[in-house]
């Protein structure tokens, strides 16, 4: 099967192995795959203005990538929580026996990182390979051949809508399990610290720069795990097992670029809002 | 559930995230849903609080830092004082009754390592509540920092003075050293003496003890000293009943010697000074008459002259009491001689 004219190509094999060519070749396919990714997010910012899509399109994606994992990312993020903050506390213990700022720490960096950063890895790991699989499945079955025929693109009429709902409800997804990491941390102050609920809650240490650049991580990776995840699976071939390697590798693509987005995004916040 | 729409379900799971989102914005921002007043606390160093800091009374959160203005130490004419910060602070309107005009505004911290929040002493109640909008000057939190910087300052010019002067603290050392010893020894030589000593300043120190309550007892709590005091306040008594007639009486006298010493006049005065004069010379008459007497008297003392021997001679004196004692029986005698 030859990949279409308007996906990201797909990586020859090396021709001749030798020390050199095992050396480059990871970067330079690490920098295609670079291009091809931006190229992508390209198209889809493209095909979001250009783009028409059905009735409903959007609001599927939605439900499947928002409420189904709701369910998991709750669970996740509760008992991260519980583990954050217990760990936290028997830190905290060794140093300074005062547990009064353990609330308001916890909180602040949960705003500010944790909450969107943590929640994501989950929340990419179902979603990415969600996305990977049902668009891999549908390259390796011709079935994007079928919409170019029909003059449909595939980008706008399999990335978009997930790129779409992606953003918005891994922002909803983000929130709610801030929401849940939060409550699950205070009930293990309270029983294995002693810390009340008042004292636990305080949110005087968040800052407005602090929210801001945990919405804008919830949105970059929003952003980020569609892309990832239809890239690999835009460019699956092999049948059935090219599917389970694209899922594979869009879990794993997904999650590093997670950690990558925080990266940047957590410097960018720290030099717009320093504190 | 099961009867929603995916399109309700999705809905619903916005709805939920933008109601936290909008809780938490809430929360963050600070706004406070009763009603509120304005004071403002002038700081020289207000130390680490920020805008949106706590202030809170007795550990309850009673309001926010609404702002810090940067004054730069110029004088206020409202208040005819300097400060370099200024902070306007919203407190619940419910405790202003109970923030009184010598409340104690400052900042301290969370826990060890806190945040910094401003702390209310809402002062006496004897005191009237603070007016809205007033402007009181804060106590400023302990500079640390500054602390930290003198110490060092401080310990690097004692290393300073150490390492100059090394050989002289060196040899001061060892003459202190010197001196212990010396100390020491004198001490374990004379231990017995010295314990001694302290037994005899312990009974000394008893003694006076003792002393001290019998003296109490006989002078201070005694029935001679009750006594001398019931004598005393008598006397007091009287003399407070007594002295004002008898001043009165003086006054009186005085005012009659000052009449009579106007009646006197320059020839009256004369007769007067003509008779001390006189006074005088017979004094010395007098003087010297009692001197003569006086001699007599020693010579008769010394037994000599005749009444001096009579007096003084018991020889004499038994023959003249013989004498007497013959004549009684022998009366004829004063009238014939054998």
């Amino acid at each position: 099967m030859s990949a279409p004219a308007d996906v990201p190509t797909l990586s020859a094999p090396p021709r001749e192995p030798g020390f050199l060519h095992a050396l480059g070749a990871p970067l330079v396919a690490a920098g295609r795959d670079l291009r091809e990714l931006l190229a992508l997010f390209a198209q889809t910012l493209y095909w979001c203005v250009r783009g028409r899509r059905e009735k409903g399109d959007v609001i599927a994606q939605m439900y499947s990538l928002g409420n189904r994992s709701w369910f998991f990312l709750s669970v996740s993020m509760g008992f991260i929580g519980m583990i954050l903050v217990f760990q936290a506390g028997a830190q905290a213990a060794k140093v300074v026996p005062d547990f009064s700022l353990l609330g308001p720490f916890y909180i602040k960096l949960l705003v500010r990182d944790l909450a969107a950063s943590i929640g994501a890895m989950p929340l990419a790991t179902r979603v990415g390979a969600g996305i990977a699989a049902e668009i891999g499945t549908m390259v390796v079955t011709e079935q994007t051949d079928a919409l170019r025929m029909c003059s449909a693109e595939p980008v706008d009429y399999l990335v978009v809508p997930r790129f779409l709902a992606s953003i918005v409800m891994t922002t909803v997804l983000l929130v709610w399990a801030a929401f849940v990491a939060l409550i699950a941390g205070m009930i293990v102050a309270k029983h294995s610290y002693g810390v009340s609920y008042v004292n636990f809650v305080d949110f005087s240490f968040v800052t407005p720069g602090d929210a801001i650049t945990g919405l804008m991580k919830c949105v970059a990776y929003g952003a980020a795990i569609p892309i990832v995840s239809a890239h690999r699976g835009l460019r699956t071939f092999g049948g059935a097992e090219g599917v389970g390697r694209a899922t594979t590798d869009a879990v794993v693509h997904s999650t590093f670029a997670v950690i990558m987005l925080n990266f940047v995004l957590s410097t960018v916040g720290f030099l717009l809002f320093p504190e | 559930m099961k009867g929603l729409s995916i399109e309700a379900r999705v809905g619903l799971l916005i709805l939920l995230a933008a109601g936290l989102l909008a809780a938490f914005v809430f929360v963050l921002s600070g706004v406070r849903l009763g009603k509120t007043y304005e004071l403002f606390v002038d700081f020289n160093n207000p130390g680490s609080v920020q805008s949106g800091a706590p202030v809170r009374i007795g550990g309850l959160k009673v309001g926010q830092v609404s702002e810090m203005r940067y004054l730069g130490g110029g004088l206020d004419p409202r208040t005819g004082r300097r400060a370099l910060v200024r902070m306007r602070v919203q407190l619940d309107q419910d405790v202003q009754p109970t923030v009184h005009e010598d409340a104690l505004f400052y900042v301290t911290a969370q826990g060890v390592l806190g945040e910094q929040f401003v702390a209310v002493d809402p002062g006496t109640a004897e005191k009237p509540a603070l007016a809205p909008g007033a402007i009181v000057h804060g106590v400023d939190p302990p500079r640390l920092d500054l602390a930290l910087a003198l110490g060092y300052e401080l310990l690097e010019t004692l290393v300073d003075g150490i390492r100059a002067n090394r050989a002289e603290l060196g040899s001061l050392l060892d003459g202190l050293i010197s001196i212990l010893r010396d100390l020491s020894g004198l001490l374990h030589e004379n231990r017995a003496r010295l314990e001694q000593i302290i037994v005899n300043v312990e009974t000394a120190s008893s003694e006076a003890a003792q002393l001290v309550t019998g003296a109490r007892a006989q002078y201070v709590d005694g029935a001679e000293a009750r006594r001398v005091l019931t004598n005393l306040d008598r006397v007091l008594a009287v003399a407070a009943r007594d002295l004002g007639p008898l001043l009165t009486d003086v006054r009186s006298v005085a005012g009659h010697a000052d009449t009579a010493l106007a009646t006197i006049g320059p020839e009256e005065q004369r007769r007067i000074r003509a008779t001390i004069e006189r006074a005088a010379s017979i004094a010395e008459r007098a003087d010297s008459t009692l001197a003569d007497a006086q001699g007599i008297v020693a010579h008769v003392r010394a037994g000599e002259g005749t009444v001096g021997a009579m007096l003084m001679d018991e020889e004499i004196y038994d023959d003249v009491q013989e004498l007497i004692r013959d004549l009684k029986h022998n009366p004829w005698k004063f009238f014939w001689r054998e």
